[in-house]
């Protein structure tokens, strides 16, 4: 699979606490390849393996980031462009202890992010120090999806993840699909994670979907997030977001032919941050309590 | 790592803990031999002018109390500290003509970061924020020099220092205040705290003139009255002798500058002395 990203954000410094910076467009186009294998070897077990390689900011925040750091040091003797790429890799292991009711999966994932890095100053030499460049991220997972009834569906999946220079990050995530009807499918999921010292973060969602011919389906969704804010990092001025509560709702129409499908959201967001420590307050901008308008449009083709 | 930021985070220090440079001066200490280097023309208070290159000694704001502000135009604390520092202390003090005790208080910048590449955007800041006195913690040989008398690294430093070489209260050159850091405090809360020590500062008291008597008369029904000529605001006593050896106290007045009538009517005596002395 190859998957194009473009990116545009009007990047406005926050001038009490930045001097340096200035108001700029910044964009960014990105590219992104991933790709799979699946073997089933035997009657009851698969293996399967993804690998997968992007270059580029991976979403907004990064770029916000990356373009302070630029107006405040492009200057500076010692400061490098960021070059931001990465490369990710997943095998995992199936047991259908039940055929096509139930399984159990263990998967290994590897990351290896190349980001861009935060600059600071230092305040004795002037000596430019550049941060943390490159992530490995381990993350060993289970996952168990069940049958429990004709209508009744759940998977729960459990995760550890190991990143460079931070605590093991837990996860707990868990979904249920319930068929009310003959043409009404309710999905509800939940999630849990958990990293020392301070980072909590939670959330549920449900969506109901709607049958209205045999290739035609409506749905709608709400999803509420809420966590304690970014474990970040080794620098005074810490580029972590504070406290984040979100709220979304949204609709969908789906189309599902036999060879091809596809869907269309529209899905608005309210992000609201809690006040930023002033250690963090020249990202005031980034993360200033927004509502977002998200529409997503997808189609799948078969050959 | 996470530990040492949340505590540098909440001191709102940039580069606190680097490294140490021994010990530094502390409220209460002196600080006499401080000089900087001009980074515009300006005149001090005590009417020294100077123009950009020049040396600035401490000592040319004889008379003033004299809040040194260290900043970087790169550090954000120091960004965000001007404004405030410029309503609570520039200006509050230069609407009100100095402290209550009529001492001018007055805020001179102090550039710390001396490379060349920063420079220009060093005077933009300047310039943005009206600076009337900026200079430079460095010269030709040695760079971020006179900061370190006060902390061992960091910006901003904020240093207030009493420039009276005659204060009733403070020692010549007295530190009054030596702050490091935006934000571990509620920072217009810690200049209320930094205005309360200016506003300590007194100078030397006049010196007290000897009162001059004028006018002696004595009126028809027989009691006297005089004039007295006293320094204004402080207070002299009256006393009266018949014998110039054993004195009476008959009033305290205050001195008013200028002649004022004081009236004895118990001076109904043929012959009496009169002495004015003033307080302690």
């Amino acid at each position: 699979m190859l998957s194009h990203l473009a990116h545009e954000i009007e990047y406005e410094p926050f001038t009490a606490f930045d001097f340096l910076g200035y108001a700029a467009e910044v964009k960014q186009e990105q590219w992104a390849g991933q790709g799979g294998l699946r073997h089933a070897w035997a009657e009851r077990w698969t293996a399967s393996a993804t690998a997968g390689v992007y270059e580029a900011f991976t979403d907004y925040r990064s770029m916000w980031l990356a373009t302070y750091y630029r107006q405040q040091f492009e200057f500076v003797p010692g400061y490098e462009e960021p070059n931001p790429r990465g490369k990710n890799g997943q095998a995992s292991v199936r047991w259908e202890y039940w055929p096509a009711a139930g399984f159990l999966e263990a998967r290994f994932a590897y990351a290896n992010d190349r980001i861009a890095p935060g600059w600071e100053m230092d305040a004795l030499t002037g000596a430019l120090h550049r941060g943390r460049e490159q992530l490995h991220t381990y993350a060993p997972g289970l996952a168990l999806e069940h049958v429990w009834t004709r209508r009744v569906r759940t998977l729960n999946e459990f995760s550890l993840a190991n990143t460079s220079g931070r605590e093991v990050r837990y996860g707990y995530r868990g979904s249920v699909n319930a068929a009310l009807g003959e043409r009404w499918v309710l999905r509800g999921q939940g999630g849990y994670t958990h990293e020392e010292p301070r980072l909590r973060a939670w959330y549920a969602g449900a969506s109901l979907d709607f049958e209205l011919t045999p290739k035609w389906l409506i749905g709608t969704q709400a999803r509420y997030y809420k966590d304690t804010g970014e474990i970040e990092n080794s620098f005074l001025i810490s580029t972590a977001g504070p406290g984040l509560e979100t709220w979304q709702a949204g609709m969908s129409l789906r189309y599902v032919g036999e060879r091809a499908s596809f869907q269309f959201t529209v899905a608005p967001l309210r992000a609201d941050y809690e006040p930023v420590p002033v250690g963090t307050r020249p990202f005031t901008n980034l993360y200033q309590d927004r509502t977002w308008i998200l529409a997503q449009a997808s189609m799948a083709v078969t050959f | 790592m996470t530990k040492y930021f949340f505590l540098a985070a909440a001191v709102g220090v940039w580069g606190l803990g680097v490294a140490a440079y021994g010990a530094t001066l502390k409220v209460g200490d002196t600080a006499s031999d401080l000089s900087f280097v001009a980074r515009q023309a300006f005149t001090t208070p005590a009417g020294k002018m100077v123009s950009p290159g020049d040396a600035v000694r401490i000592s040319d704001f004889e008379g003033s109390v004299v809040l040194l502000e260290w900043f970087a135009v790169w550090c954000p604390f120091c960004v965000a500290a001007v404004p405030q520092v410029d309503q609570h202390i520039a200006k509050y003090y230069g609407t009100r003509g100095g402290n209550p005790q009529g001492v001018p208080a007055v805020h001179v910048a102090v550039n710390q970061e001396a490379r060349s590449f920063y420079q220009t955007s060093t005077d933009a800041f300047v310039a943005r924020h009206g600076f009337s006195m900026a200079v430079n913690d460095y010269d030709g040989s040695s760079v971020n020099r006179r900061r370190f008398k006060f902390q061992n690294s960091g910006q901003p430093i904020f240093v207030v220092i009493s420039a009276l070489t005659n204060s009733s209260t403070h020692k010549p050159y007295e530190i009054l205040v030596n702050h490091l850091g935006y934000g571990d405090t509620d920072f217009v809360q810690e200049l209320s705290g930094f205005r309360a020590r200016i506003d300590q500062v007194k100078p030397a008291a006049a010196a007290v003139q000897p009162a001059v008597l004028s006018g002696p008369l004595r009126r028809p029904d027989g009691t006297f009255e005089f004039k007295i000529e006293a320094t204004a605001g402080r207070a002299y006593r009256v006393e009266t002798s018949t014998d110039l050896m054993q004195w009476q106290s008959l009033a305290v007045v205050q001195g008013s500058g200028s002649a004022q009538l004081f009236h004895d009517p118990s001076s109904s005596v043929e012959r009496r002395y009169y002495r004015v002395t003033a307080e302690p």
